[in-house]
């Protein structure tokens, strides 16, 4: 009995070792998004992504073959999903993460508990911590995980590219008149995404005005007769494998003007809600939606 | 009114009554006395075609109990349980009203004819003035006259009372033992009772049943016939005086209770019994003060 | 003397309708967008109002929602009645045979099935609640069915189902697991306009059957013995009251997820202020549930509009402080 126990493998004691050795090579202090000082080593090898957005990002740089573990909801790209898992991404598990020998954890201070947190930092584990929640917020992730995870060059040109973007749409709805814009996160029930949000801040570069006011919550949800009194010109549905159809909502209201103008538009939801290299996409596709004549002739 | 032939019954494995034949005519008062566990409540429930006898039969008025319906059954019969406390704040009268149920089961409330039984039950129980109160505020004398009112309110020929009168004070144990009389005399209505109260039984009952601890008959008829120390000691197991009562000459039983000083036994007895063969026995032997060690 | 309740007579089949009416026009007038009573009524009667929109508004949105309120008030206000006689416990409410957990579970696993039609989650969830309700009843009668098996065997049922549905949840899908979120917090936002007539009618049918039984129903909470001694045959009238009951917290749990607390506090409150018996306390019961959960829809829409708040939220806040209040009143008043 004592004799199989000692000679089974011991991921923890490894994973304990591999932090060590972790701590005691080179490494650059950083700051992320919660004022958190982080000591990470100039290339960290072994990388968990506890948040989606940042597995993709990770992709996008060109650090995968450093990506150790990702969480279950991370799809995107389809490499992604042969990655080891780690959980959910509100419910990671902690020994899982450990197992992996990480030298560098991505969290997200929406998602990831700060117990989690906290418990990680116990480990010295390194974890930076990344909270956007604008357009400029996703253009300076890009940089900063770009040059956390040690592809400094391929994080400024992401946010290079995203920040051009969002100046070319900018340029070129400057001057027209702003549409109300409802940019819902699901319709059963109907919640949408309010002011303080990724998607509110899309709206406002893509020259729109979110029909949401400010009210309690970042995404509150809504009675059909909130969004009969709002009245949006434009309204933008993610559809989704639950719900491939979200636009029949919208329908059985023909008082709405979005939907007499027949302007109820669907984007892929990780388009426009995901703080990645792929929001590119999704504010040309949001700009085109509420400034058809401003982009006529220019296929996407 | 009620024939009983033959009647075996047990819970299980465990025999409660063994062989019970018992005759109740119309207009007799009988009182079902024995010991904790010889099975008058479960008699009781027999006779009311709520448990279902092994073997034997139970007739209520010639037919089978267990063929009648409730409502049938609740017409001929009424019980006086030891009711459980009601979670609900039903008011007196309500709650009095529901012995109408088996007369008048329907939704459109009462006639003019319960309302008359349900005042007649409060009258003779003495809670007339009780009515408007909620049963969840009454002691537990009170509660229990106004169970008994409920069934009163039955008017049904037949009255079952399962230990009725032992929570109320004395003054209204000996109301409910004139108004049973009364009842009896009066009104011919048939009354079985189940009682730890001998000598209340006594004075009253014009037949007695002495069931032993294991639920034989000890034995059947008239108090005097019965109620002698012998078959008292059969049935309890502990002496009992019996002389007439001077005022009513119905039969006044005294237990005997030893008050000499015990003298310590220098005795060792050792039991061979098992499985609760012995459990009399040893407990007698222990309690006179013999050293007892038991085994196979 | 009578028998329907000597002390406040028959004052309740006064009180409760106004009160319903009252409610009805709370829920009629609250709401994100402030219309003023003039244009209600205008939409109401069909006269020409300023803005269609304000027409499609009262008509379409909030009317049906509010019959929806008052029938999954009712349902259960008198469900909760019955399960409290039928159990003899004043702390049951609708959803302890088991029902929440196996509504909830059905209609979960519709959820995340991803099943996208609008009543396959209703029938499922009612599906479930029946299920559920179904092999409590069978498991319980097995021990004779009294209060403390049924209660027992219900609490079991509920449990086994719970861990299924977090695991679902669990394992679901991030979108299907919130739509499932919110409607376990009791959603009447969800339910189809077209549901709303059969329902209805269900619901009717199955309350009538309880009120027949409401002498039966009296009966039961004096215990099971007394009731067969005063001539109720009681497995039958617990089958019926218990199928009845099912039916109607079935259906209420289809329509509206899980509303908590109307099934619990209304019973209680008619039954401190009108008395425990049946005839009156399940009407009364209907009708005061009813009233309640128009009130608090209402308030879950308007108070912060243009956002809303998960009704069941409302039941509990405004609720529970009222029941202290009756609980305390009538203490002092002895």
């Amino acid at each position: 009995m004592n004799e199989t126990t000692r000679r089974r493998p011991r991921p923890w004691w490894a994973a304990v070792c591999l932090v060590f050795w972790a701590g005691l090579a080179a490494g650059a202090v950083w700051t992320d998004a919660l004022g958190r000082r982080v000591e990470v080593p100039d290339r960290p090898r072994r990388i968990v992504s506890l948040v989606p957005s940042v597995t993709e990002v990770l992709f996008a740089l060109g650090a995968q073959d450093r990506v150790a573990g990702v969480t279950r909801f991370c799809t995107y790209p389809l490499e992604a999903r042969s990655k080891p898992k780690v959980g959910g991404y509100a419910d990671p598990s902690l020994e899982a993460i450990v197992a992996l020998g990480p030298d560098l954890v991505f969290a997200s201070a929406d998602a990831t508990k700060p117990s989690l947190i906290e418990r990680l930092d116990a480990l010295s584990v390194p974890v930076f911590v990344v909270y956007p929640r604008s357009l400029d917020g996703t253009v300076e992730m890009l940089r900063q995980v770009g040059r956390v995870a040690g592809v400094a060059g391929a994080g400024d040109r992401a946010a290079a590219a995203l920040a051009d973007t969002a100046s070319r749409v900018r340029a070129r709805v400057a001057g027209r008149p702003r549409p109300g814009v409802l940019l819902c996160i699901m319709v059963r029930p109907l919640v949408v995404a309010g002011p303080g949000t990724l998607g509110d801040d899309l709206i406002a570069v893509a020259g729109g005005r979110n029909a949401v006011p400010e009210g309690a919550g970042r995404y509150p949800t809504w009675g059909p007769e909130s969004l009969l009194g709002a009245d949006p010109e434009v309204i933008v549905v993610s559809p989704h494998p639950g719900d491939p159809a979200p636009r029949r909502l919208f329908f059985q209201w023909p008082e709405l003007r979005a939907v007499a103008a027949g302007r109820v538009v669907e984007i892929p939801s990780d388009w426009i809600h995901r703080p990645g290299p792929r929001l590119a996409r999704g504010l040309e596709a949001l700009a085109r939606a509420l400034h058809p004549d401003a982009f006529a002739g220019r296929n996407p | 009114m009620i024939r009983i032939r033959g009647l075996w019954f047990g819970y299980g494995e465990r025999p409660v009554l063994q062989g019970l034949d018992l005759a109740v005519a119309a207009g007799s008062f009988v009182s079902v006395l024995g010991p904790n566990g010889c099975g008058k409540s479960t008699l009781l429930r027999l006779v009311r075609g709520l448990l279902a006898p092994d073997r034997g039969e139970v007739l209520l008025g010639g037919a089978p109990v267990r063929s009648l319906g409730r409502r049938a059954v609740a017409r001929r019969l009424a019980v006086v349980p030891q009711a459980p406390p009601v979670p609900f704040p039903y008011p007196v009268w309500e709650a009095v009203a529901m012995g109408r149920f088996a007369r008048s089961p329907g939704l459109g409330g009462l006639s003019r004819d319960d309302r008359a039984a349900v005042r007649r039950a409060l009258a003779l129980t003495d809670t007339l003035d009780l009515a408007d109160r909620r049963v969840t505020e009454l002691s537990g004398g009170e509660y229990q006259r106004v169970v008994l009112a409920r069934a009163l309110a039955q008017e049904s020929p037949l009255l079952l009372l399962d230990e009725a009168t032992s929570h109320l004070d004395i003054q209204h144990r000996l109301e409910v033992a004139e108004l049973l009389l009364r009842l009896n005399r009066d009104e011919a209505r048939t009354i079985v009772q189940v009682t730890h109260d001998l000598d209340l039984a006594g004075e009253l009952s014009d037949r007695v049943l002495l069931l032993s601890g294991s639920g034989e008959p000890v034995a059947e008829g008239a108090p005097d016939e019965v109620l002698t120390p012998g078959a008292l000691h059969r049935a309890f197991g502990v002496p009992i005086h019996v002389d007439p009562n001077p005022f009513s000459g119905a039969p006044r039983l005294t237990p005997v209770v030893r008050r000499s000083p015990r003298q310590p036994l220098d005795l060792r007895v050792h039991v061979v019994c098992g499985g609760g063969s012995g459990a009399a026995l040893l407990r007698r032997l222990t309690l006179a003060g013999v050293r007892v060690s038991a085994g196979p | 003397m009578n028998t329907t309740g000597r002390r406040n007579g028959g004052s309740w089949a006064v009180v409760l309708p106004a009160l319903l009416l009252a409610g009805l026009a709370f829920a009629l007038w609250a709401g994100s967008l402030r219309l003023p009573w003039s244009e209600i009524l205008a939409a109401l009667t069909g006269r020409p109002v300023s803005d269609p929109t304000h027409a499609a508004i009262v008509l379409r949105i909030r009317l049906p929602r509010a019959a929806l309120a008052a029938v999954v008030g009712a349902s259960l206000g008198a469900a909760g009645s019955a399960f409290q006689g039928l159990l003899r416990n004043p702390l049951a409410d609708p959803y302890i045979l088991g029902v929440s957990g196996g509504a909830a579970l059905g209609a979960v696993a519709a959820l995340t099935l991803g099943v996208a039609a609008p009543a396959v989650v209703p029938g499922a969830a009612f599906a479930g609640a029946a299920l559920a309700l179904g092999f409590v009843y069978l498991v319980a009668r097995a021990h004779r069915a009294s209060p403390h098996t049924l209660i027992l065997s219900g609490v079991m049922v509920g449990s086994f189902c719970s861990a299924l549905l977090l695991f679902l949840l669990w394992t679901a899908p991030a979108d299907a697991a919130r739509t499932a979120l919110f409607w376990l917090a009791g959603d009447l936002s969800g339910a189809s306009p077209g549901l709303l007539g059969p329902a209805a009618a269900w619901a009717g049918i199955a309350f009538a059957a309880l009120w027949l039984q409401a002498p039966a129903l009296d009966l039961m909470t004096q215990g099971e013995e007394v009731a067969a001694d005063l001539g109720l045959d009681v497995g039958r009238a617990r089958l019926l009251l218990f199928a009845a009951g099912g039916a109607l917290t079935a259906s209420a749990v289809a329509l509206a997820g899980l509303v908590g607390f109307v099934g619990l506090v209304v019973p209680h409150a008619v039954r401190m202020l009108w008395g425990p018996g049946h005839r009156r306390l399940l009407p009364a019961s209907a009708l005061l549930g009813a009233a309640f959960l128009l009130v608090s829809d209402g308030i879950a829409r308007t108070v912060l509009a243009p956002a809303e708040v998960p009704v069941g939220v409302v039941t509990a806040l405004f609720g529970a402080p009222f029941f202290l209040y009756l609980l305390r009143g009538r203490e002092a008043g002895g």
